[in-house]
């Protein structure tokens, strides 16, 4: 019995410690962590760019890290509405004079307060090289993201003056389950240890044939 | 045969509990007083303090956006939610001061009983019965005015 204790005290301890890890590292979904390499001709053609669907429910946004490091390169990022993608995406149409949703990016400028390093745009371009870091939840209202659910596609497209490849790095995460998983997992290992210390106090004084007072 | 008549006093109406008892009921209303005092504390201190873990919270906000942990929508996500957290630190102190406040009465009215007991107990000496009596009488005065009047605090400087 004493033994049986022991170990769930120690489980609802370790979901104790284990609910703001976890919580933390489910904050944030991993859809996409890689380099692409796609063809120039993405550029005059929608078909050949790179296109990743992702789905926003109500109050979820993504985050992409965009970024290139290759001469001669210039590639651009968009983020369509799945319905415009679909209506856009045929041969032969170049994906330039689309008009992507509205996304906020961020400049971490030490020191100067965050409010002024961000201002919303349809796109990110990068020459050379670069990196941006993008904030989407369907729409903006000035710095600030409008929560709009739905079907989106992140398309990426460029050209190479030097070259007919186009080199990138791409990270798109999504908002996770985090914070409740992680409240979740607390809210069991204090409950469980409330539930111990009052089940084992009640059992100990009807053992020992004591009452409280 | 002429018939005595022993008119009860308050006393022997008082509840009666035997040393032991009495001495346990004295006990154990002194440390829930004490633990529920202890709460009152705690939720004192977490409510005068609210301002300055806001400042730090807001400080580590905005290195982590500067070392680019998150954006700026995450940035102001977390704005709001210290300022939430602010507020039911300073809120919190409402809810826990009442319950202290009941926790703390209830465990009074445990010494009390306890004290009254050892007062009416003639097995115990006259003079600690007399003291009994006069803390009982404190306890009494406390528990009213605690209860009555809500603008009795201690405050620890």
């Amino acid at each position: 019995m004493e033994k049986k204790i022991k170990i769930l005290v120690l489980i609802s301890i370790i979901l104790i410690i284990l609910g703001p890890v976890l919580g933390l590292l489910l904050n944030k979904v991993i859809l996409v962590d890689q380099s692409f390499v796609i063809s120039d001709t993405s550029n005059s053609d929608i078909q050949n760019a790179t296109a990743i669907e992702v789905s926003l429910s109500k109050g979820q946004k993504i985050v992409i890290e965009f970024s290139v490091s290759t001469e001669n390169v210039s590639a651009t990022l968009k983020i369509l509405g799945k319905g415009t993608y679909d209506e856009e995406d045929v041969p032969s149409n170049p994906p330039g004079p689309i008009t992507g949703k509205n996304l906020i990016y961020s400049q971490f400028a030490f020191g100067q307060t965050p409010a002024s390093q961000t201002a919303s745009a349809t796109s990110r371009s990068i020459t050379n090289e670069g990196y941006w870091y993008i904030e989407f939840a369907g729409d903006v209202t000035g710095d600030y993201l409008i929560s709009v659910p739905g079907d989106y596609v992140v398309i990426v497209y460029g050209s190479n003056t030097g070259g007919t490849n186009v080199y990138f790095d791409l990270i798109v995460k999504i908002d996770g389950p985090g914070e409740i998983v992680g409240m979740l997992l607390t809210l069991v290992g204090i409950g469980m240890l409330v539930a111990i210390l009052v089940i084992g106090t009640m059992g100990y004084l009807k053992k020992t044939g004591r009452g409280l007072l | 045969m002429e018939k005595k008549q022993v008119k009860a006093s308050l006393f022997d109406k008082l509840p009666l509990l035997d040393k032991n008892r009495a001495a346990k009921f004295i006990i154990y209303g002194i440390i829930i007083a004490m633990l529920f005092g202890l709460m009152l504390m705690i939720s004192r201190s977490i409510d005068v303090n609210a301002g300055q873990w806001e400042a730090l919270a807001n400080q580590e906000n905005e290195l982590n956006y500067w070392n680019g942990l998150y954006g700026y929508n995450d940035f102001i996500e977390r704005q709001e939610e210290i300022d939430r957290i602010t507020f039911w630190m300073a809120y919190q102190d409402v809810i826990f001061m009442n319950i202290a406040r009941v926790g703390v009465n209830v465990g009074l009215v445990f010494v009390l009983i306890g004290f009254l007991s050892f007062a009416v107990n003639d097995k115990i000496d006259e003079n600690t019965r007399k003291i009994s009596l006069i803390i009982a009488g404190l306890v009494l005065f406390i528990i009213m005015f605690t209860t009555l009047f809500s603008s009795i605090s201690v405050s620890v400087g």
